[in-house]
């Protein structure tokens, strides 16, 4: 499904990601932690294809294609999806009118037949009754004045709605309440299926409870350093990274860093 | 004095024969007077500051005549913005009254209404200014005092809406219209009044339309004007509002064609209670210009006002905004809000956006708000993320942007109509070859 191969990439001319190796098959959830600054986001932007994040080397492979040459809305339609760390404001931009633009944008590029209206929103009620959401947020403007863990709910509902193949949720459990946290969790086990990959970058272990990873790795330093079961997230939550410093990372016996 | 306003004072002093209008005599002395103010001031130049960023090059160069024409039957009015009764204007001269006028609105010719006094014409008509340099534009009008038309709205009728279509004919190329519209509702009357500047006609020409409202006590006017005429044609129109206590006034005007378009729109607030809104969006492509001028004068207390500006310029267009807020002794009480933003499409585009606050009465809450940047690249990403393309996501931003004028508008057609030429002009605009 993805495969990173050796990514380097920069930022405003500084390099954040320093050789990273990453392969996530279909059907997967992995798991990537790692300390602030580390570059998490950096590679979930390069990975969606965002201005500014510049790759100098590397090749990063989805599906049988470079993903690297696609534009970000061609990924988009590819299926790749990208939950935000921050969700951007959009005044003005209706979150119904703006989905179901991007929905069938998205349908239109597979050769679809684009949804009206009534079929959209026929879609849409499903699944705000599936992850529990109501139904205000749909109509205020994209993000706009949205709490904190309103605009995550956001995020996976739109995810949920585009039903993406490759799922990345830049720490879409931060700040969220209990109640919140189940939301992402059931919306991420309902997109789980075996076409399906989903990378889960997370500073904690509270998602992994409801979201049983098939792997876990830390990212420190803009590469991929170390590399285990869903037991290494558990061990980093109790230990921390300086820990795995130390030379801990022996003591779970995983496959080790890349 | 420019060349062309000496040839219009020319042709002002010595009307062709067999066309001077049986007017009453007052109307004739308007006329007179405001011939001589425009003999003395011509119009205004780029050193008069209402006009300083204005400059009348282009017109000089496509205009060289008064269009005192008649009313031309040969090109088509374009579709009616809305449904309901419509007034068809040509060339300035009120052309057909179509549909069925309610009960309690009356229309009458302007010419027809000059002959004598009705319903207060000429007090109305006398009350406009025409003698400092920068009532160049209304001079000109009011010396050609005659072609138009008078709306009558009798007290506490609701008189639904009312569609006033600007047409003009081949024979206005290279000419001037004078058209004056004066409307006047009696208390508690109430209507909607929707301008349309649209169709092919004569590209070069210029229509230089000055509208008088007078709203007595209660009495509510939502006037909304579309304006997308073709390159080359010009648009200088002046509203001037007069409002009673409690009576509301909202103004939505939107303009996305002509190259020269000048909007003055004045409102003075006389009696306590009194409310309007003047909400603009200006968009602009190609070397078009567009001056917006919004002013409330608040005079009486207790009055509340808000201007919206947004405008969305591409290529080399320009726009100015001045919105003034004047708070006269005695209007305690006054609550003002501006917001006026702009979007620049292209680095050679350009806004020039003033506030004007001026405030000389006290418990007045004021504010205003102005910005002008490109759209926001965390937000086209964003968009771009969820699989729209570029010129989608740019364009969805670009209606959001201007969202907060037909917002503004009571929900029905008129605001579907309205939006959805708006979004149409707007996608014209975004594409790489609007
Ligand atoms: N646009 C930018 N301009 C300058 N520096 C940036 C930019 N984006 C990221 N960086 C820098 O790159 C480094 C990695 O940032 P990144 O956001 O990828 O970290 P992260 O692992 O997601 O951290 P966190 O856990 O705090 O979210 C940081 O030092 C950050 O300051
Ligand atoms: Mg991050």
């Amino acid at each position: 499904m993805l495969k990173i191969t050796d990514l380097h990439a920069r930022v405003a001319g500084k390099e954040i990601l320093t050789g990273l190796d990453l392969e996530v098959g279909a059907g997967e959830v992995h798991a990537i932690m790692g300390p602030n600054g580390s570059g998490k986001s950096t590679l979930a932007n390069v990975l969606a294809g965002r201005d500014g994040y510049e790759v100098t080397a590397g090749e990063i492979r989805y599906q049988g294609q470079d993903l690297l040459e696609l534009a970000p809305e061609e990924r988009a339609c590819e299926g790749v999806f990208l939950a935000f760390q921050y969700p951007v404001e959009i005044p003005g931009v209706n979150n119904t009118y703006f989905l179901r633009a991007a929905l069938n944008a998205q349908r239109k590029h597979r050769g679809e037949e684009e949804l009206d209206s009534v079929g959209f929103l026929r879609l849409v009620r499903e699944k705000l009754q599936i992850l529990h959401i109501g139904d205000e947020l749909l109509h205020r403007a994209v993000n706009e004045g949205f709490s904190g863990g309103e605009k995550k709910r956001n995020e996976i509902f739109q995810m949920a709605v585009l039903e993406p193949q490759l799922a990345i949720l830049d720490e879409t459990d931060s700040g969220l309440d209990i109640d919140a946290l189940k939301v992402v969790a059931e919306g991420v086990n309902r997109l789980r299926s075996p076409e399906r990959a989903i990378v889960l970058i997370t500073h904690y272990q509270r998602l992994l409870e409801y979201v049983k990873p098939d792997a876990v790795h830390v990212l420190a330093g803009g590469r991929i350093v170390a590399s285990g079961d869903a037991e290494l997230a558990l061990h980093l939550e109790q230990q921390g990274y300086t820990w795995l410093e130390e030379g801990g990372i022996a003591a779970v016996g995983s496959a080790g860093a890349a | 004095m420019s060349e062309l306003a000496a040839i219009l004072a020319r042709e002002l002093a010595a009307p062709p024969a067999g066309e001077a209008p049986h007017l009453a005599p007052w109307a004739d002395g308007l006329r007179e007077r405001a011939r001589q103010d425009f003999s003395r001031n011509g119009l205004p130049s780029t050193r008069v500051e209402a006009w300083k960023y204005t400059s009348l090059r282009g017109l000089e160069r496509t205009i060289g005549a008064l269009g005192a024409l008649p009313a031309e039957t040969g090109p088509e009015a374009p579709p009616p913005l809305v449904d309901g009764p419509r007034l068809v204007v040509h060339n300035g001269q009120l052309a057909a009254v179509q549909g069925e006028v309610p009960t309690g609105v009356t229309i009458t010719d302007l010419r027809t209404a000059l002959a004598n006094d009705r319903e207060g014409l000429r007090e109305m008509l006398e009350s406009l200014p025409t003698d400092q340099p920068a009532d160049g534009f209304v001079a000109l009008n009011s010396a050609d005092l005659g072609p138009g038309v008078l709306v009558h709205v009798a007290a506490g009728t609701d008189a639904g809406r009312l569609l006033l279509q600007w047409c003009s004919g081949p024979s206005a190329a290279g000419r001037l219209c004078n058209s004056r519209v004066c409307v006047r509702l009696e208390p508690g009357a109430r209507l909607e009044l929707i301008e349309q500047f649209e169709g092919e006609g004569a590209a070069e020409h210029c229509l230089n339309a000055v509208t008088q409202v007078h709203l007595g006590e209660q009495a509510e006017l939502a006037h909304a004007c579309f304006q997308q005429w073709p390159r080359g044609s010009a648009l200088i129109a002046l509203r001037e509002i007069r409002q009673a206590a409690a009576s509301r006034y909202h103004y939505t005007g939107l303009d996305a064609g002509a190259s020269l378009v000048r909007h003055d729109v004045r409102t003075t607030l006389a009696g306590p209670g009194a409310g309007c809104r003047l909400d603009v969006a200006c968009l602009g492509m190609a070397r078009a210009h567009a001056d917006n001028h919004l002013q409330v004068t608040h005079e009486a207390g207790d009055c509340a006002s808000v201007q919206t500006f947004r405008g969305v310029l591409a290529g080399r267009a320009r726009a100015v905004f001045n919105g003034r807020v004047l708070v006269q002794p005695g209007a305690d009480g006054t609550d003002a809000s501006q917001s006026s933003a702009g979007l620049l499409l292209s680095p050679h585009a350009e806004i020039d956006a003033k506030p004007e606050l001026e405030i000389h009465a006290d418990e007045v809450t004021a504010s205003h708000g102005a910005t002008v940047g490109q759209l926001d690249e965390d937000a086209i990403f964003y968009l771009r993320s969820r699989g729209l393309d570029v010129e989608a996501a740019r364009q969805l931003l670009t209606m959001a942007f201007c969202r907060p004028v037909t917002d503004a508008m009571r929900p029905g057609p008129l605001r579907e109509a309205l939006s959805a030429r708006l979004d149409a002009a707007l996608q014209a605009l975004g594409s790489p070859h609007g």
